[in-house]
C-alpha cells in the first residue's frame, strides 16, 4: 500500500514539477515586468496572494473565479487527450449561457426541476456548438484548430444577437434568470453551480482512467496506429472528446449565468463570460491536461484573477498584469522540455 | 453619519465598469470628479478598473472593505446588481452609482431600497436634443440632408439619446419655419427640411465601446452620404469619428468644418478644434464631487432618503435646495477646464496630448464658434431655456399633446418614437 | 453515417471538377465583386468610398495574411496574429512619441512584430514547443500586456497622436495609404519568392518534406526562423499600421480580433500570399458594405450576421479543400537526426 502510494508521489513528481517551474517561471517575468515598470513585486505579491488567500472570503472569490476555468481546462484536456486540439471552449461557453438564459429566464418550471433543466440545456447548446467542428474533422479532416477559431468568433456574434432576442426590461443583458433557476449563493460570489462543477470533473476523471471508452479515447490520443491496429474507432474518440469539451464548456456557460450572482444573466457584451475559453487552455496545461489537476490549477489562477484586484488596490499595479503571466505560463509550458532543457544548460 | 476623526485620510473609491480611465468620456469623467474630490475636499481617491463584469462585485467589496473608505463609487449601470448587493452587505458604508436605477431594480426584486445607497441620474436626453437642434441648425445653414449619429452597444441608456437627438432636429426644422417661413420655402433640395422626417437622422449601433474601427467606418459612410455632423454615442469611437473628419479636411484642404463632429460626457472640443462644434456634456464629475460633499456634511443619506429614485442632475435641477445643472451643451468658457486637464495629463505621462498649443486650441474653437451664423446659437439657446422652465414644448408625435424632450428608455417607447422619427 | 459519407464524396467530386477547370478563385472573386459593384452603384452606394475603406481594411489583413502563408508554408504555424497585431501596434506608437517620427514608428513596429515572429521560432525549432499553444500564449499575454503597458506608460487606455500619423500618398481618384501598396508589393513579391526562385522551392520543401531538405544539406531550421521572422515583422507592419497608418491613435483592443481574420485569409487561400490578399480585399469590402448597409439600408440583415461572413466562408473553403491544403509537416516539429 505505502509502496503503491510511494510510486503514486513519483510518477507525480515529474509532471507536477514542470507545472511548479512554468509558473515559477511566469511569476518571476511578471516580477521583473513589475520593476522594470518602477513597482515593487514583492509588495504587489504579496498583495496578490494575501488578497486571494488570505481570508475565508478571498478564499471564496478565488474559487468563483475558478469555477468556470475548472471546466474550460477540461474542453481542451480531454480534446488533447484524444490528441485534439479543441480551442472552441470560447465560442462553447457563450452559446450554454445564452442556453441557460433562454431556460432560466423565459422558460417557468417548477423549482428543482428549473435549475436542472436550465444546466442541462447550458451544456445541450454547448454540446451542439462543439459538434460541427467534430464532424468537420471526422468528414472532411478540417483541422479543428481552424474550426474551432472560425466558430469562436461565430459564436460571438451569434451570442450578441441572441442576447438581444432574450433580453428583458434591460437592453444590457438577457432577462435574468428566475428564482427557481438560480444555484444558491454560499458566500460571496460563490454559488452552490462548483458542487456540479467539480461533480462534473471528477466524471470526466472517471470516463478517461475507469472505462474503456476512456481508455480507447487516450490511446487514440497518444497512439492512433496502435488504437487503430487494436480496432478501436479513432473518429469515435475525437468524437467524444468534442461531446465531453462542449459539455464542459456548456456548463462553464451556464455556470456563470444560473450560478452568476448578483445578475444571473449573460451579459450583452459577453463581459461575464469571455476570455474563460482561452484561459482554459492554459489551466489545461498547468493541470496537466487531467480533470482533478485542472481542479488545482483553476484555484491557482483563480486566486491571481481575484488577488489582482488588492495587488491594484494596495501595489499600485495593473491588473492586467496578470493575463501576461497565464500567456508566459502557457509558452513556458508549450515547450516539452523546458526543464530539462533549462537543467541542462545550468549543469 | 460619518464620524471620522479629521486626522485620518478619508478615502472614495471609483470603481468603474469594463474599460476605466481613458475613454475620453464617461469613466475619465468620473475619475476627474474623483481627481477634483481630492482637492476640494482633501480625500484620497482610489481607482478600481473592472476588466470583466466578474469583477464588479470584488472590486466593490474590497473598495467597503477598506476601514477608510468613505464613498464608494460605481460607474455605469452594469454595476446595478453588483451595488445593490454590496450596499446592503455594507449598510455602514455609502454607495453611489452613476447612471444606475437601483431604486427601482429593488423595488422589482421585493428589496427594500438600501438608505445608503444613491443613484445618480442625468437627463442625457435634454442635452441630446439640444445637440440634435444645433446639428440641424447647421444643416439648414450648410444645405446638407442629414445629420449623423454614432452609437456603442444598443442598451437602454442609448435610447434616450437616439430619441431626443431625432426630436431635437425636428424641432430646430420646426423652429426654422416659423421664424424664417420665406427662406424656409426656398431651401434647396438639398437641406435638411426637405428631408423626409424619417431619413434626417443617419444613425447606427456599432455594438462596442472600444473598436474605433467601427466608429470610422459608420462615420465615414455617413460624411459620405453628405451629413453635416455626426454625433458621437459610443466615448472612444470619437477617435474613429475623428479620424474619418480628419481624412476629408486633409483631402480637401480645410481648417475648419464642415464636416463637424459633436463630442459626448466629457468636453472633447479640443481633441480637434475647428470640427468638434460642440459636446454633449454630461457632468458625471459634479455627481462624484458632489456625493462626496454631501457625505462630508453628513447629509448623503438624507439626500438619498428625501429623493429616493435617485439624484438628478440635467438642465434646470437641484440638489437639495441648490440648483445644480448636469447636462450642458459646452461652451467656449468650458474649454478652459478641459484644456488644463489636457495639460495636467501632459504633464503626468511627460507625453504630448493636446494637438495644438492651448492658445491655439482657444483661439481655433473661438474661430469655428464665429464662423457659425448667430441665429444657430440663438437657436440652440431658445431650446435651452425652454427645456430649463420644463414647460412642454411641442408635439411631434402628433397626440395633440404637447411634450418636453422625450425620454425613451423602453422598448416601446423607442419603437413608438422611431415610427415617426425613422429607423432608417 | 455511411451514407452520409457516400453523398459527400460524390459532392467532394463535384468540387474537384471544377478545380481542375482551374478556375481561379481571386479570378471569379474579382468578377464577383466588379459585378456586385455595378449593382450597388445603381442603388446609390458611393464605390470609390467603398473601395478606400476595403482597401484599409484590406491592409493588416493581408500583411499578417502574406507573412503567415509563408510561415506556414515552412511548416509553423502561428495563431499569435492577434497578439503580434498588438503589441507591435503599441510599440510603434511608443517608438513614434518617443523619436517623434510616424514612419520610424511603423519601422519599429515592424522590428517588434519580427522579433515575437523570430521568438516564436526559436521557442518552436529548438525548444520543440508545441505551435497552437504557444500561439495561443502570444494572444493571451498581449491581452494583458497591451493595456498594462498603456496604463502604467500614459494612464490611460486610449492615445491619440495626429501629429505621427502617416499620411496618404495621394487622394485621388481614391485615398491610398503608402502601407497598403506595401502590402500589395509584398503579396507579389511573397508570390515570387514562393514559387519562382530555389529557395521558395525549399521553404516549401520544408514544410512538406523537411528530411529532403536536410538531406539535401539546408538547414530547416533556419529557413523556418526566416519565414517565422519575416511573417511576425509582416504581421507587425500591419499592427503598426492600425495605430499610425489607419488611425493616428491607438485603443488597448485596436486590432479587436483581426488578427483571426487573417488567419482566415491565409486558410481560404490555401496558403497562397496573392490569393490571401485577395481574399483580405474581399473580407474588408464585406466589412465596408456591412456598415455602409446598416446605416442607410437598416433591418435587411442584422449586422452581426454580416460580421460573421469572414469565418463562415473560411468554413466553407476549408470543407471544400479539406485538409489537403496545408503542407504535411505543418505543426510538427523537425528533429534531425
Amino acid at each position: 500500500m505505502i509502496n503503491r502510494i510511494v510510486k503514486g508521489l513519483r510518477d507525480l513528481a515529474r509532471p507536477v514539477g514542470q507545472s511548479v517551474f512554468a509558473v515559477l517561471v511566469g511569476l518571476s517575468i511578471g516580477a521583473l515586468i513589475m520593476i522594470i515598470s518602477g513597482n515593487n513585486p514583492i509588495a504587489a505579491y504579496y498583495a496578490l496572494f494575501k488578497g486571494a488567500f488570505g481570508s475565508l472570503s478571498g478564499w471564496l472569490q478565488t474559487l468563483t473565479f475558478a469555477t468556470p476555468l475548472m471546466l474550460t481546462a477540461i474542453t481542451f484536456a480531454v480534446g488533447m487527450k484524444a490528441g485534439i486540439f479543441n480551442i472552441g471552449a470560447e465560442g462553447q461557453v457563450y452559446i450554454g449561457a445564452v442556453g441557460a438564459a433562454w431556460v432560466g429566464g423565459w422558460i417557468a418550471l417548477p423549482a428543482g426541476l428549473h435549475v436542472a433543466a436550465a444546466t442541462a440545456f447550458g451544456m445541450l447548446f454547448g454540446v451542439l456548438w462543439a459538434l460541427p467542428a467534430a464532424l468537420l474533422k471526422i468528414w472532411r479532416g478540417v483541422h479543428e484548430v481552424i474550426s474551432t477559431i472560425m466558430f469562436n468568433w461565430i459564436a460571438f456574434y451569434f451570442a450578441i444577437f441572441l442576447v438581444g432576442h432574450l433580453a428583458g426590461e434591460r437592453a444590457e443583458l438577457t432577462k435574468p434568470a428566475m428564482t427557481s433557476a438560480r444555484y444558491a449563493v454560499l458566500g460571496e460570489s460563490l454559488t452552490s453551480v462548483i458542487f456540479v462543477v467539480i461533480a462534473l470533473c471528477i466524471l470526466v476523471y472517471i470516463l478517461l482512467w475507469r472505462t474503456r471508452t476512456g481508455y480507447e479515447l487516450r490511446l487514440a490520443g497518444s497512439n492512433p496506429d496502435a488504437a487503430r491496429y487494436a480496432g478501436i474507432s479513432v473518429r469515435r474518440a475525437i468524437l467524444i472528446s468534442f461531446i465531453v469539451g462542449g459539455l464542459a464548456a456548456g456548463l462553464a456557460g451556464a455556470a456563470q449565468v444560473l450560478g452568476g450572482h448578483p445578475s444571473w444573466a449573460l451579459f450583452k457584451g459577453m463581459g461575464n463570460v469571455a476570455n474563460y475559453g482561452f484561459m482554459g487552455i492554459g489551466i489545461a496545461l498547468i493541470g496537466r491536461n487531467h480533470p482533478i489537476g485542472g481542479i488545482f490549477a483553476a484555484i491557482f489562477y483563480g486566486g491571481l484573477l481575484n488577488g489582482r484586484i488588492a495587488m491594484q488596490a494596495e501595489a499600485g499595479v495593473y491588473s492586467e498584469l496578470v493575463y501576461v503571466i497565464l500567456g508566459i505560463i502557457i509558452i513556458s509550458l508549450a515547450i516539452p522540455d523546458l526543464l530539462a532543457i533549462v537543467k541542462k544548460r545550468f549543469k | 453619519m460619518i464620524a471620522k476623526p479629521e486626522t485620518a485620510v478619508s478615502k472614495i473609491y471609483v470603481v468603474s465598469d469594463i474599460g476605466g480611465r481613458g475613454d475620453l468620456s464617461f469613466n475619465d469623467m468620473a475619475f476627474k470628479g474623483g481627481d477634483e474630490a481630492e482637492e476640494i475636499y482633501g480625500v484620497e481617491m482610489v481607482e478600481l478598473i473592472s476588466t470583466t463584469s466578474a469583477d464588479y462585485l470584488p472590486n466593490l467589496r474590497a473598495a467597503a472593505r477598506d476601514p477608510d473608505s468613505v464613498l464608494i463609487v460605481g460607474v455605469g449601470f452594469l454595476l446595478i446588481d453588483a451595488l445593490l448587493e454590496v450596499a446592503q452587505e455594507y449598510p455602514d458604508k455609502n454607495f453611489a452609482g452613476i447612471d444606475t436605477w437601483t431604486y427601482w431594480t429593488a423595488l422589482d426584486a421585493g428589496i427594500t431600497p438600501p438608505p445608503n445607497l444613491m443613484d445618480i441620474v442625468y437627463e442625457e436626453h435634454k442635452g441630446s436634443a439640444l445637440v440634435g437642434a444645433l446639428g440641424a441648425l447647421l444643416a439648414i445653414h450648410y444645405d446638407k440632408p442629414y445629420i449623423g449619429g454614432v452609437f456603442g452597444m444598443e442598451i437602454a441608456v442609448l435610447w434616450k439619446f437616439e430619441i431626443a437627438y431625432k426630436w431635437g432636429a425636428e424641432w430646430a426644422v420646426r423652429w426654422y419655419e416659423s421664424n424664417y417661413p420665406s427662406e424656409y420655402a426656398a431651401e434647396p433640395s438639398t437641406s435638411i427640411v426637405n428631408t423626409p422626417i424619417d431619413e434626417r437622422v443617419l444613425y447606427t449601433y456599432t455594438g462596442t465601446f472600444s473598436d474605433i474601427t467601427k466608429g470610422y467606418e459608420a462615420a465615414s459612410v455617413m460624411y459620405d452620404e453628405d451629413a453635416v455632423v455626426v454625433y458621437n454615442i459610443a466615448g472612444p469611437l470619437g477617435l474613429g469619428i475623428n479620424q474619418a473628419v480628419d481624412e476629408i479636411a486633409t483631402a480637401q484642404s480645410l481648417t475648419q468644418g464642415p464636416p463637424f463632429w459633436i463630442g459626448v460626457d466629457a468636453n472633447q472640443d479640443w481633441v480637434n478644434p475647428g470640427f468638434v462644434i460642440s459636446s454633449m456634456m454630461k457632468r458625471v464629475d459634479f455627481g462624484v464631487t458632489r456625493a462626496t460633499e454631501l457625505v462630508r456634511k453628513g447629509l448623503f443619506r438624507d439626500v438619498i432618503e428625501e429623493s429616493p429614485t435617485g439624484m438628478l442632475l440635467g438642465i434646470g435641477t437641484e440638489v437639495a435646495g441648490i440648483p445644480m445643472d448636469g447636462i450642458s451643451v459646452s461652451t467656449l468658457a468650458d474649454l478652459d477646464e478641459f484644456i488644463e486637464m489636457g495639460v495636467a495629463a501632459e504633464e503626468r505621462t511627460g507625453e504630448s496630448v493636446l494637438p495644438m498649443t492651448p492658445d491655439e486650441i482657444r483661439t481655433t474653437a473661438a474661430a469655428l464658434r464665429a464662423a457659425q451664423p448667430s441665429w444657430i446659437w440663438d437657436a440652440v439657446a431658445e431650446l435651452e431655456a425652454k427645456i430649463r422652465t420644463g414647460e412642454p414644448i411641442a408635439d411631434f408625435d402628433g397626440d395633440g399633446e404637447l411634450e418636453t424632450v422625450p425620454a425613451a428608455t423602453t422598448q416601446v417607447a423607442v419603437d413608438y418614437w422611431r415610427a415617426i422619427f425613422g429607423t432608417l | 453515417m455511411g451514407k452520409m459519407c457516400l453523398d459527400f464524396k460524390k459532392v467532394s467530386k463535384i468540387f474537384a471538377h471544377f478545380q481542375r477547370k482551374k478556375f481561379s478563385v481571386p479570378l471569379i472573386g474579382l468578377a464577383a465583386i466588379v459585378i456586385l459593384l455595378y449593382g450597388l452603384e445603381q442603388a446609390g452606394l458611393k464605390i470609390p468610398s467603398l473601395i478606400e475603406m476595403s482597401l484599409l481594411v484590406m491592409t493588416p489583413l493581408g500583411l499578417a495574411a502574406v507573412g503567415e502563408s509563408i510561415n506556414q508554408k515552412a511548416g509553423l504555424i502561428n495563431i499569435g496574429l492577434e497578439g503580434i497585431f498588438l503589441i507591435s501596434a503599441v510599440i510603434g506608437v511608443y517608438a513614434a512619441v518617443k523619436i517623434g517620427s510616424g514612419v520610424l514608428g511603423v519601422l519599429i513596429g515592424t522590428l517588434a512584430g519580427a522579433f515575437i515572429g523570430l521568438l516564436f521560432a526559436v521557442i518552436c525549432v529548438y525548444g520543440r514547443a508545441n505551435q497552437i499553444v504557444a500561439g495561443m500564449g502570444i494572444n493571451i499575454i498581449a491581452i494583458g500586456f497591451v493595456p498594462f503597458f498603456m496604463l502604467t506608460v500614459w494612464r490611460s487606455w486610449l492615445l491619440t497622436i495626429p501629429q505621427f500619423q502617416i499620411s496618404a500618398l495621394f487622394y485621388n481618384p481614391i485615398r491610398l495609404q503608402p502601407v497598403t501598396v506595401l502590402a500589395i508589393i509584398a503579396a507579389i513579391l511573397a508570390s515570387i519568392l514562393l514559387y519562382k526562385t530555389l529557395f521558395g522551392l525549399r521553404i516549401r520543401a520544408a514544410g512538406e518534406k523537411p528530411e529532403a531538405v536536410d538531406v539535401a544539406g539546408v538547414r530547416v531550421d533556419r529557413i523556418r526562423l526566416f519565414t517565422a521572422t519575416l511573417g511576425g515583422a509582416l504581421c507587425g507592419l500591419g499592427g503598426a499600421f492600425l495605430a499610425l497608418g489607419w488611425f493616428g491613435g491607438i485603443v488597448k483592443e485596436i486590432s479587436a480580433g483581426r488578427g483571426f481574420i487573417a488567419l482566415a485569409c491565409v486558410v481560404c487561400a490555401g496558403l497562397r500570399p496573392l490569393r490571401a490578399l485577395g481574399f483580405a480585399f474581399m473580407f474588408g469590402f464585406a466589412e465596408a458594405l456591412a456598415v455602409t448597409i446598416a446605416i442607410l439600408y437598416k433591418d435587411i440583415l442584422p449586422e452581426n450576421f454580416i460580421y460573421m461572413i469572414p469565418y463562415i466562408v473560411t468554413l466553407v473553403a476549408v470543407i471544400i479543400v479539406g485538409k489537403a491544403m496545408f503542407p504535411r509537416a505543418i505543426g510538427k516539429p523537425y528533429v534531425r537526426e
